[in-house]
C-alpha cells in the first residue's frame, strides 16, 4: 500500500517540496496539481487539500502523514502525532490592531480572525475577554470594514500593504510548517514513517 | 426523532454484528472466559469511584428514592464492582467476558458516540507478564477470528514515560510540560523544552530516538538504552516477555511498540495497548493493566483486559471487505398465508420462508407459489430457477 501525504497549497510549499524531495519522495507529481486532488506516484498518494481538511483526513485514517501550519494545529488541537518541526515556512501568529483602537473601545474588542480558539485563549490568558469574529479568509478587511478592531493572523498575511495603519503587534504563537501522522498510522505504517522521520531529521540538522 | 449520539441499527448491520457478536464469544469461551451481563444503570458513586472525568461524566438521573445513578460509562468498572462483591473469595485469577453496550454524553469533535457497543474481557488476580501477554494474545486471535488481517497491536507500557521523565532531572515545572507534549503527541515542543532545560544531549537524542520509532518493533530496543534506573529495566524487561509469549503463540508480526501511546482513561498503571485496522480513525481495541481498580472496591487485586469497539471492528471488517456471510433472504412464499402446514413443512427443513398473500406485489427477488397442482420457484422477471433452493423443493416433493 502506498504512503499517503497531503499537503497544503502554502506560498512556502516550494520549500516544503524542496525538503521532502531531498528526503527521497517523489514530489514531481504533485506540483502538477493545482487544484485540491488526488495524485499517485512512485508509492506515495499525494493529498492536496487545506490544511483542516488533511488533519481531518489524518484523524479518519485515510492519510498517513502531512504537513499543515502549526497554527491549524493550535486552532483545532487534532488528534494527531506532531512528529517534526520542518523548520520551513516559519511564520508568527501576531494580534495586529490600530494604535489606539484597543484603548478606545468601551465595548469588548471585536477580533478578526480563522482562528478563534486561539485568539480565545489568548486574551483569556491575558485576562482579557475579546469576542471574535470568525472569518475565513477576509480577516485583514474586516478591519477596515469596520468589523472588527484588529485581527490575529499570520504575520506573512498581515502586512504593511494589507493592513495600512496597524502599527500595534504582539505574537501570540510561533508558527511553521510540522509534520503530522495520523494515530492509525503511526501503528499500520510505522516503519515507513519512522524511516522518513530519520531521513528529514538528518537533513535539517545538516542545514 | 431520537437523541444525539444515539442510532438505530436495521436488520442488515444487526445480523452482521450479531455474527461478529457470535465470533468474538466462541474465542472467548476458548480461553475459559465466562460471560457476565451487568445492569446499565449504576449508582452514580460506584462509576465516580474510578476517579477519571470521562468515566464519571455519563447520563445521570434519580431514582424514585433520589438516589443518584448514572448509565454505565464503561464494562471494566462494574465488571470490577462485580467481581469485588460475588467472586471474593473464590481462587484466583478470575476471567470474565462481556457484550454490551456503555452512554456518554455524545461529542462528536471527540469521536464520542452517546452510545457504544463494546466486547471485552476482564483478567483479574493475576500480576504477571504473562498474564498481560495472554490478554494480548486473546485480542490477536479474536481478531484474526473475526476476518480481520491487516490489524497491528501496539504496546506500550504506564510505568516507562513517568519514570523515564523522572530520570532527566527536570524542574517541577519542566517536568510538568514535557510529560504534558508527551501525552500532547507534540514532539517539537518537547524538544524545545528538553533543550531549554539542562538535560543532557544524549538523553534528549534517545528519547527523539525512542519516540520517532514509535508502532515498530525497533523501538523496544531503543527505549532499552533509555532504560538508565531499574524501574525503567523492569518495566521494558516485562514488555520483552510480552512480545516473546505473543512470538510463541504466533502473533509477532502483529505487535509493535510505541512509547508515544497514551490512552484516555487514567485507571492503566501497567501495560496499555490498542488494536488499529486500515480505513478505520480510531482504535478498533484499547486496554490496559489497571492494578489499582479493584482497590476502589477495596478488594486488592490486580487486573488487566481489554475492550473491542463492535461498530469499529464491523467498518474494519467492511474495509477489508470481510465482513461475515450473513444469512441469505428469505424465501417469499406467495399463497404462504393460506398454507400454514406447508410453510411448517418448510421451515422444519430449515428454510427461512416468509408468508405472502397470493397476490403479492411488488413480486421479491425469489418468489415460491403455485402454479396449479405444483409449486414453482421464480426470479422478480419471471425466470424460473434452478440451484439449491430447488433441490430442496424436490425433497420435499413440492415439485
Amino acid at each position: 500500500m502506498t504512503l499517503r501525504v497531503g499537503l497544503e497549497p502554502q506560498p512556502q510549499l516550494e520549500a516544503v517540496l524542496g525538503l521532502l524531495a531531498t528526503a527521497g519522495l517523489p514530489v514531481a507529481a504533485l506540483r502538477g496539481l493545482h487544484q485540491p486532488g488526488v495524485v499517485e506516484a512512485d508509492g506515495v498518494t499525494w493529498v492536496r487539500a487545506s490544511g483542516a481538511d488533511l488533519l481531518a483526513c489524518c484523524e479518519g485514517g485515510v492519510l498517513d502523514l502531512a504537513v499543515v501550519g502549526k497554527e491549524l494545529l493550535l486552532e483545532h488541537e487534532p488528534d494527531v502525532f506532531e512528529l517534526l518541526d520542518l523548520r520551513v515556512a516559519a511564520a508568527r501568529l501576531v494580534f495586529a490592531a490600530a494604535d489606539g483602537a484597543c484603548e478606545g473601545r468601551r465595548g469588548r474588542l471585536r477580533v478578526a480572525t480563522r482562528f478563534p480558539r486561539v485568539t480565545a485563549r489568548f486574551f483569556a490568558a491575558g485576562g482579557l475577554q475579546v469576542q471574535p469574529v470568525r472569518l475565513t479568509s477576509a480577516a485583514t478587511l474586516a478591519v477596515s470594514l469596520g468589523l472588527a478592531d484588529g485581527v490575529v493572523e499570520l504575520d506573512t498575511v498581515v502586512t504593511a500593504a494589507a493592513l495600512p495603519g496597524l502599527a500595534r503587534r504582539e505574537t501570540v504563537a510561533r508558527c511553521g510548517a510540522r509534520l503530522v501522522a495520523g494515530r492509525a498510522a503511526r501503528s499500520l505504517r510505522g516503519a515507513d514513517i519512522a524511516a522518513l522521520l530519520a531521513r528529514l531529521r538528518e537533513l535539517l540538522e545538516h542545514r | 426523532m431520537i437523541p444525539e449520539g444515539m442510532r438505530d441499527v436495521l436488520p442488515g448491520e444487526a445480523a452482521e454484528l450479531h455474527a461478529i457478536e457470535t465470533v468474538l464469544r466462541a474465542r472467548f469461551a476458548a480461553y475459559g472466559y465466562g460471560e457476565v451481563r451487568t445492569p446499565i444503570l449504576e449508582f452514580a458513586e460506584t462509576l465516580e469511584l474510578a476517579d477519571d472525568d470521562t468515566l464519571g461524566g455519563g447520563y445521570r438521573l434519580f431514582d424514585d428514592q433520589g438516589r443518584e445513578l448514572m448509565l454505565r460509562t464503561d464494562m471494566t468498572v462494574p465488571v470490577a464492582r462485580l467481581a469485588a462483591a460475588r467472586y471474593r473469595d473464590r481462587p484466583l485469577p478470575l476471567r470474565f467476558f462481556y457484550v454490551g453496550g456503555s452512554f456518554r454524553p455524545w461529542a462528536p469533535q471527540r469521536s464520542q458516540d452517546g452510545e457504544f457497543l463494546q466486547a471485552g474481557v476482564e483478567l483479574l488476580g493475576a500480576a504477571s507478564a504473562e498474564a498481560d501477554a495472554e490478554c494480548v494474545i486473546l485480542l490477536c486471535d479474536v481478531l484474526r477470528a473475526a476476518g480481520l488481517s491487516e490489524y497491528r497491536v501496539t504496546l506500550n507500557t504506564m510505568a516507562f514515560p513517568t519514570a523515564l521523565v523522572d530520570t532527566l532531572g527536570l524542574a517541577a515545572d519542566d517536568r510538568e510540560a514535557l510529560l504534558e507534549a508527551l501525552a500532547d503527541r507534540d514532539y517539537p515542543l518537547l524538544e524545545t523544552i528538553a533543550a531549554n532545560s539542562d538535560v543532557g544531549d544524549e538523553a534528549l537524542k534517545a528519547l527523539q530516538a525512542t519516540l520517532a520509532l514509535g508502532g515498530t518493533r525497533d523501538s523496544l530496543a531503543q527505549a532499552r538504552k533509555l532504560a538508565t534506573t531499574p524501574a525503567m529495566e523492569a518495566a521494558i524487561d516485562r514488555l520483552v516477555r510480552v512480545r516473546d509469549l505473543v512470538a510463541e503463540a504466533d502473533f509477532d508480526d502483529t505487535v509493535t511498540f510505541d512509547f508515544g501511546l497514551f490512552q484516555d482513561l487514567t485507571y492503566y498503571t501497567g501495560m496499555i495497548f490498542e488494536a488499529w485496522a486500515p480505513g478505520v480513525g480510531l482504535p478498533v481495541a484499547s486496554g490496559g493493566r489497571y492494578d489499582e481498580l479493584p482497590a476502589r472496591f477495596e478488594w486488592e487485586v490486580p487486573g488487566v483486559g481489554f475492550a473491542i469497539a463492535l461498530d469499529r471492528l464491523r467498518d474494519a471488517l467492511e474495509e477489508a471487505e470481510c465482513l461475515p456471510a450473513v444469512s441469505p433472504a428469505p424465501l417469499a412464499f406467495a399463497g404462504g398465508f393460506d398454507e400454514p402446514a406447508r410453510l411448517a413443512e418448510l421451515r422444519r427443513a430449515g428454510l427461512a420462508v416468509v408468508a405472502l398473500p397470493a397476490d403479492a406485489s411488488p413480486p421479491p427477488p425469489l418468489l415460491l407459489r403455485r402454479d396449479g397442482g405444483r409449486y414453482v420457484l421464480e426470479l422478480a422477471d419471471l425466470t424460473r430457477v434452478e440451484g439449491p433452493w430447488r433441490e430442496v423443493l424436490r425433497t420435499l416433493e413440492l415439485e
